[in-house]
This record gives structure tokens, C-alpha cells and sequence, in this order.
């Protein structure tokens, strides 16, 4: 009988350390991220039975669970892939936005005005040549400001581009620890151990991942842990991974303009970038190649329509240059120079990349008076041709005939304000969600120091009582001993 | 589900106190320039809205420029005609001073040489110029329109100015129109780009771009005439000219031949009357100048009115929601102290 009082306070004594352990390990790790706290399941001993008794055996650790749900772990990595393409999309377009912000500072509108309105001035007085001078610089500036914008949004893709091959590489050494930690984790479930911990920071490091895309995870027969890249494969499986690269140089159609582009190592030609979904790599694929291909496109349209309506007008005028006549007062053109037909930006000129290209006509350029104001030669005070060009301000030459420069110009402003407004919007309610799912989780799996610290009491009780059961026991048998003396 | 961990908790107030500091950070931004809109998504139509009267504000201050300029000329140019009007009136004096034979060769050499002085002044005006255009001569405006004998180099052009959008106005009046006899087409009317197919409509319609107007070379041929806006030089008959009636009553007056003077007559009084024309349409130039800055002014002010709608804070609304956004950071540090400093920890020995 005094044996099995000591081997069932044993019992006890070593179920309360083991759950002192566990509170210990719980408080000790309560900040650590991604931690799951850890609850003891303990049982009775099995009962021997004796004659018509029961008789209890004590109690012993069935297992250490981590406190963990699945379906709100998915959530949390949801949202979060949700809330990174949000954040990272209202960075992106912000950087976009910036080039174009002209609430505190000139932009193109405000230098494509003042352009339009030097020759407007320039109507006033087409013999001043100080006046033309000024429509030179004018004109200087609308070309340095397409430049400004045209460098900007490269700087842009080119920041993306850069980000994606960082991200790529840390993507390849994140899934390289998962793989890891899977063959860990059933190493060491096959021998029967606990695997709490492991599992954690194998959930930790999938969440990391869903930073950067939307992922899939699921357990295959094999009981195989699986990573899937929703829309475009699995990353991992089980010990093994499928590493991504990014290059500039993927995808077997040249099209792509020297944009960085993901694909899966073993397959060059195929690239993925556009297929994935969410997480920061969608956020800065979509701003790199609609977004900025867009106001690319817009941009060069306009700076194309100016050049070829304002050098269509421009030709037909005559420079600021008083012609020899013959005797019926007919202009004699000179031979070795030209008078009139003089481009005032330079031709020839393609659309693609025109705001980069822009630039002035070497005549321009050369010499203010090469600027024609004048309709016919020898008119000083001819103002028409300085007329009609201030007048292609107000005129719809745009999108097959609908918009002016102007409007244009705003629409592009209007639409990158628009989407930069939406991701801002989008960006509060996702972190909403987030703040929700993470609370969620760490409310089920958080640890809590009031909590641990009633545990903590809890186990000291029944660790105090088990320590005098065997003292208790002790006296009994010195009892027993001392009657034999 | 009660369960409350340390670190749900924490999220929580980590999150109610970034929100509750965002919006402070926002409107203290806004407070420090008083400025509604500060990057274009804070007000993406607003924006737009704001470049585009940007635009027109500075359009109108073009306008003005324009405006002031045209209104400049005129007046010069209507003084100077005034003062043509003056020597006629004065010759026509002289003239019916002189139309009898009540006076003697000596009396009327006398006279012509007030009348000489009188030619020379016609011609003086012919030359005048502001700054260094010769107001008389078209489109030649930087040579000497008159010469000495009263013959016109000019031509026949009006130079217009664009003082509201797609409202112009002549600003020049050539010598032939003020000097010799009236000009049949009346170039006033048309706009100046008018005729030379500068711009054509329908707009001719590439895929992406629209020319409006037709592109073609310039043309460079010899025959001037069929350049667009060029008016035909002939040589100017110099008897219908001002200078040639001050000439012929000169001259009359120095041969004693007072009939010669009594025809002349009429033609200083038709003179006279082109003269007062040319004034009235200045006039009346003028006055339209006149109401198209009006109207550009109460416009610009519209439009800074509306501008500043957009652009600028309310003042008194800001700074309550600044008031009111410290208070309420204020409460949620308060009320996050006291969730985040109790702990059942104190309460065990």
C-alpha cells in the first residue's frame, strides 16, 4: 500500500513539474512570433483492480498540444496576402502618384500651358525677339518635363524589377527552410515526439511567404506538407523544392521590354509572373505593367501629337527673316537656306517612347528666328502661324479627335489619383481584416500571462500536496518502522 | 469566445491607437498648410479639376496680357488718327477759307505754307510707331510704310490678337485704309485664321492622333498671289491719297487757282468722313475689348472662388477634428495604460 502512495505522489509530483514546465515554456515564448501556446493533456493512470475495488494509479502526461486551428491559421494568411498586395499596391502607385503631383509644384499641365501661352504671346508681338526666346524656353521646358515624367515611372519599373529579384531569392531560401522543417517534423513524429515548435515556425515561415502571394497549403496522402503558389504551382513538397528565378531575360517572346519576369527554374520559357495572385509580387506586377505601361502610352501620345500637329503647322511658316523680292515684288526664296518648311520639334518621330525622344528641331535650337510666326514671307507682323499653334490648346487632336493635350494629360493624372485613392481605401479595410483574423488567432493560440500565472499557482498547489503526500507517506512508514522497534 | 492573450490584446491597442494617430498625422499635415488636397488621391476628380482651372487661370492672365496689348495699340493707333483728323478738318478750313478769290497770291503762298507743314505732319503720322513697329503697314510693320512722296510700302494685312478664347480683334489699320481710300473687303470680320487652311473641319483622322487641319508643304512658288493671305501689290495711284489732296491745295493755293481748291473740297470731306469710320470701328473695338476682360475678370474670380473650394481646408472644421482627434488619442492611451499595466501577477505574493 505505502509503495503505491509513493508511486502515485511520483506521479503527481512529476505531471505538476511537466505542466510548470509547459507554463514556463508558454510565458518564456509569449512574445515570440507565431508561437502556438502548449496545454498538457494529462489522464489517470491506469486502475488496478483488487477484489471488488478500483484502485487509482496516479496520473500521468498524455501528450503536449500546441493550441492551433487550421482553418483560421488559412484566414489570417489569406487576408494577410490580401493586406501586403494592398499595402505594397498604395506604395507603388504612391511613388507613381508623385511624379505627377503638381498641387505644390509645376508639372507638365502647368508647362504644356505655359508653352501654348508663350506663343500666345508671341501672337502679341511676332517681331520681338526676346519674346521668342521665351517661347524657346517654353518649349525647353515641356521637353525636359516629358523627360522628368518619362524617367520617373522608369525608375518605378525599374525599382520593381529590382524587387522582384530580391524577393525571389528570399522566396527560394524560405521555402528551403519549410522543406527542412518538413523532414523534421515527421522525423521526429515518427519516433513518437512532439513536434509543437517545429510546426510553429513551419507556419511562421508560410506565412512569411504569403507576403508574397496568395498560397495553398494542404497535407497529400503521403502525409506530405505541400506549398502551392495559387494559379501557378506547388514551391514545395515535402522535403523538396521548386525553386523560382527572376530575369529580365525569361519568356521566349521578346516583349516583354526588358521587364524582370518569374519563372520556375526547370522551365525558362514559361513565365509565371503575371499568373500570380495577391501578396506584394501581384501588387507591383500590376502597377509595373498596366499601370505605368498605361500613363507610358498616354504619355507618348501626347508628346507624338504635339510634335506632329505643332510641326504640321509650324512648316508652313516663314522665318523671321526679311527675303530679297525681284521687281514685281515677288519673294525670291534663297537656294541655300531654308525660310520655311522648318520643323520646330524634331521628326521623324515614332509613338512609342515619343516623351523620351522629344526634343527641339536643330533649326529651333540653332536660332530663335527660326521660329515662324508668320503665314507669308516677309510679314513681320504676321501673327497667324504663332496664332494657330497657341490655338492646338484648346483643340481635340487626342484618342481619335475627343481630348486636347490637356485633357489628356489630366485623365492620366485623374485615373493614377483614382487607383492610388482606391489601394488607400482598400489598404484601411484589409488591415481591418487583418487586425481581426491576427486578434482571432492569437486569441485561440496566444498565451496568456494571467492565465499561465493561475496555471502556474494551480500546478504549485498540486505539486505542494503531491511533495506532502509523500511525506505523509514517509511518516506512515516510519510509523509502521517505529512499531517494530 | 472570452479568451483574451497577451498579444491579442496588444494587436488591439496597437491598432486602435495607429488609426486614431494616422488620422492626427493627416490633419495636422493638412493644418500646417491649410491645404485640403495635398497629393491626387487625397481628391482624385478634385485634382483634376484643380489642374484644369489652373490652367484656365493662367490662360485668362495670357488673355489680359492680350487685352492690355491690343487696347495699347489701338488707342495709339486711334490717337494718331485723331490727329489726321485734326489736319484734314484744319485743310478743309483752310480750303473754305480759300475756295473765293477774296484773297491775293501773297496771303495764299502764306497759307500753303501752313498747309506744307500740315502734309509733313500727315506724313509724320504715316511713320509713327510703337516701340519699333510702324502701326500703318500691315504685316510689314517693321519697314517704313510711307515714303517721303506719300507713296505706301505696307500692305493690306490686319494683324489680330486673341484677347478671349476664340474672340479676336483687329489691332492694326493699314496706311491704305487710313491714308488713301477705303478698303473694299472688310478684313475686320474675319478671324484671322480664316482662309488659310491652317486649320480644316472636319479633322482629318489618323489611329491615334487627329490633325486638324490639312497637312500640306508650303507653298514656294514665285506667284505670290496665290499665297494664302497675300494681297496683291499695285502701285497706289497717288492722287487719292491724303498727302496728294494736302499737294493739290498746296499747289492751288501757290497758282492762285481757287477752283482747283473749291473741287478738292468733297474729297477732304470724304476724307474726313473715312477718317471718323476707321475711329468709330476702333471705338467700338475698344468697348468689345472692354467687355471681354470684364468678362474674363469675374470669370478669374469664379474660378479662384471655386479653387479654393477645392484646395483649401476649412479651417474651423480642421481644427475641431484636430481637437477632437487628441482627445480621443488621449482617451485610448489612457484607457491602453490601464489594460496593459494590470496583471494578476500583482496580486500573488
Amino acid at each position: 500500500m505505502g509503495a503505491d502512495l509513493f508511486s502515485i505522489g511520483r506521479s503527481s509530483l512529476r505531471t505538476s513539474k511537466r505542466s510548470l514546465e509547459t507554463t514556463s515554456h508558454n510565458i518564456a515564448n509569449s512574445n515570440t512570433e507565431g508561437y502556438s501556446r502548449q496545454r498538457i493533456t494529462q489522464e489517470t493512470n491506469t486502475p488496478i483492480g483488487e477484489g471488488n475495488y478500483v484502485l487509482g494509479t496516479g496520473v500521468n502526461v498524455q501528450s503536449v498540444k500546441r493550441v492551433h486551428d487550421r482553418l483560421v491559421e488559412k484566414k489570417l494568411n489569406q487576408s494577410l496576402s490580401q493586406h501586403k498586395f494592398n499595402e505594397e499596391r498604395g506604395f507603388q502607385l504612391g511613388r507613381v502618384e508623385e511624379v505627377f503631383n503638381e498641387i505644390n509644384s509645376d508639372g507638365l499641365n502647368k508647362v504644356l500651358n505655359r508653352f501654348f501661352n508663350s506663343f500666345r504671346e508671341l501672337s502679341n508681338q511676332p517681331e520681338n525677339e526676346v519674346v521668342r526666346s521665351m517661347v524657346r524656353d517654353n518649349a525647353k521646358l515641356v521637353v525636359a518635363d516629358f523627360k522628368r515624367i518619362s524617367d520617373s515611372i522608369t525608375m518605378v519599373k525599374e525599382g520593381v524589377d529590382n524587387k522582384l529579384t530580391a524577393t525571389v531569392t528570399e522566396i527560394n531560401s524560405m521555402t528551403g527552410s519549410i522543406a527542412k522543417l518538413n523532414k523534421e517534423i515527421i522525423r521526429l513524429e515518427n519516433i513518437g515526439g512532439e513536434a509543437g515548435d517545429l510546426r510553429d515556425q513551419r507556419d511562421q515561415l508560410v506565412r512569411d511567404l504569403s507576403e508574397y502571394f496568395k498560397l495553398h497549403t494542404y497535407e497529400d496522402g503521403k502525409g506530405q506538407y505541400v506549398v502551392n503558389v495559387v494559379g501557378v504551382g506547388s514551391i514545395v513538397a515535402g522535403g523538396t523544392t521548386n525553386e523560382l528565378k527572376a530575369s529580365a531575360s525569361a519568356g521566349s517572346n521578346a516583349k516583354n521590354e526588358g521587364r524582370v519576369e518569374i519563372y520556375f527554374a526547370n522551365k525558362k520559357n514559361q513565365p509565371v509572373t503575371h499568373k500570380i495572385q495577391g501578396g506584394t509580387i501581384q501588387a507591383m506586377v500590376q502597377t509595373r505593367n498596366d499601370d505605368i505601361q498605361d500613363l507610358r502610352k498616354n504619355l507618348d501620345s501626347i508628346a507624338h501629337g504635339l510634335v506632329h500637329t505643332t510641326n504640321a503647322i509650324h512648316r508652313r511658316g516663314y522665318k523671321n527673316q526679311k527675303l530679297p523680292t525681284d521687281q514685281q515684288g515677288n519673294v525670291i526664296l534663297p537656294r541655300d537656306q531654308k525660310v520655311t518648311n522648318i520643323n520646330f520639334f524634331k521628326e521623324p518621330m515614332d509613338v512609342k517612347n515619343a516623351s523620351n525622344r522629344l526634343e527641339l528641331s536643330d533649326e529651333v535650337k540653332e536660332d530663335v528666328n527660326n521660329i515662324a510666326t508668320g503665314l507669308a514671307p516677309n510679314s513681320p507682323g504676321d501673327n497667324r502661324i504663332a496664332i494657330a499653334i497657341s490655338k492646338l490648346q484648346h483643340e481635340k487632336v487626342l484618342g481619335g479627335g475627343t481630348t486636347t493635350f490637356e485633357e489628356g494629360y489630366q485623365k492620366s493624372v485623374g485615373k493614377i489619383g483614382l487607383s492610388t485613392a482606391k489601394s488607400k481605401i482598400d489598404f484601411e479595410q484589409s488591415g481591418g481584416i487583418l487586425a481581426q483574423a491576427k486578434s482571432i488567432k492569437e486569441r485561440i493560440s496566444g498565451v496568456s500571462i494571467d492565465e499561465e500565472t493561475a496555471n502556474m499557482v494551480k500546478y504549485q498547489h498540486a505539486y505542494d500536496a503531491s511533495a506532502r503526500m509523500i511525506k505523509t507517506a514517509d511518516e506512515m512508514f516510519d510509523s509502521v518502522i517505529g512499531m517494530m522497534r | 469566445m472570452g479568451r483574451v492573450s497577451e498579444a491579442s490584446s496588444f494587436y488591439a491597442i496597437n491598432n486602435s491607437v495607429s488609426k486614431t494617430k494616422q488620422k492626427l498625422e493627416d490633419l495636422q499635415l493638412k493644418g500646417s498648410n491649410l491645404k485640403r488636397v495635398q497629393k491626387p488621391s487625397d481628391d482624385p476628380i478634385g485634382n483634376v479639376e484643380l489642374l484644369s482651372i489652373r490652367s484656365q487661370e493662367v490662360d485668362a492672365k495670357q488673355y489680359l496680357r492680350n487685352v492690355s496689348y491690343a487696347k495699347a495699340q489701338l488707342t495709339f493707333t486711334e490717337n494718331a488718327v485723331e490727329e489726321l483728323t485734326n489736319i484734314l478738318v484744319k485743310a478743309k478750313e483752310i480750303a473754305i477759307g480759300q475756295s473765293s478769290n477774296l484773297f491775293g497770291e501773297d496771303v495764299r503762298r502764306s497759307v500753303a505754307k501752313e498747309v506744307q507743314q500740315l502734309n509733313k505732319q500727315a506724313v509724320s503720322i504715316s511713320n509713327r510707331r510703337l516701340g519699333n513697329k510702324y502701326i500703318f503697314g500691315g504685316f510689314k510693320n517693321l519697314d517704313k510704310p510711307f515714303n517721303s512722296d506719300g507713296s505706301y510700302n505696307g500692305d493690306n494685312n490686319q494683324t489680330k490678337l486673341e484677347v478671349a478664347k476664340d474672340f479676336f480683334v483687329p489691332v492694326n489699320y493699314s496706311g491704305k485704309e487710313i491714308f488713301f481710300d477705303k478698303v473694299s473687303t472688310n478684313l475686320d470680320e474675319t478671324g484671322p485664321l480664316d482662309n488659310t487652311e491652317l486649320y480644316k473641319k472636319p479633322a482629318i483622322r489618323t489611329d491615334e492622333t487627329v490633325i486638324p487641319f490639312e497637312e500640306k508643304e508650303p507653298i514656294i512658288q514665285r506667284d505670290l498671289a496665290s499665297l494664302p493671305g497675300h494681297v496683291p501689290k499695285n502701285k497706289e495711284p497717288i492722287n487719292k491719297s491724303v498727302f496728294q489732296d494736302l499737294d493739290t491745295l498746296n499747289n492751288a493755293l501757290l497758282t492762285n487757282n481757287h477752283e482747283i481748291i473749291q473741287d478738292l473740297l468733297p474729297r477732304i470731306d470724304e476724307g474726313i468722313n473715312r477718317l471718323i469710320e476707321v475711329r468709330t470701328k476702333i471705338g467700338s473695338t475698344i468697348n468689345s475689348i472692354d467687355n471681354a476682360e470684364q468678362s474674363i475678370e469675374k470669370t478669374k474670380l469664379l474660378n479662384s472662388e471655386y479653387r479654393t473650394k477645392i484646395e483649401d481646408a476649412d479651417v474651423a472644421e480642421l481644427f475641431t477634428d484636430l481637437t477632437r482627434q487628441q482627445n480621443v488619442l488621449n482617451a485610448t492611451y489612457k484607457s491602453s495604460a490601464q489594460l496593459m499595466n494590470a496583471s494578476l501577477m500583482d496580486f500573488i505574493r
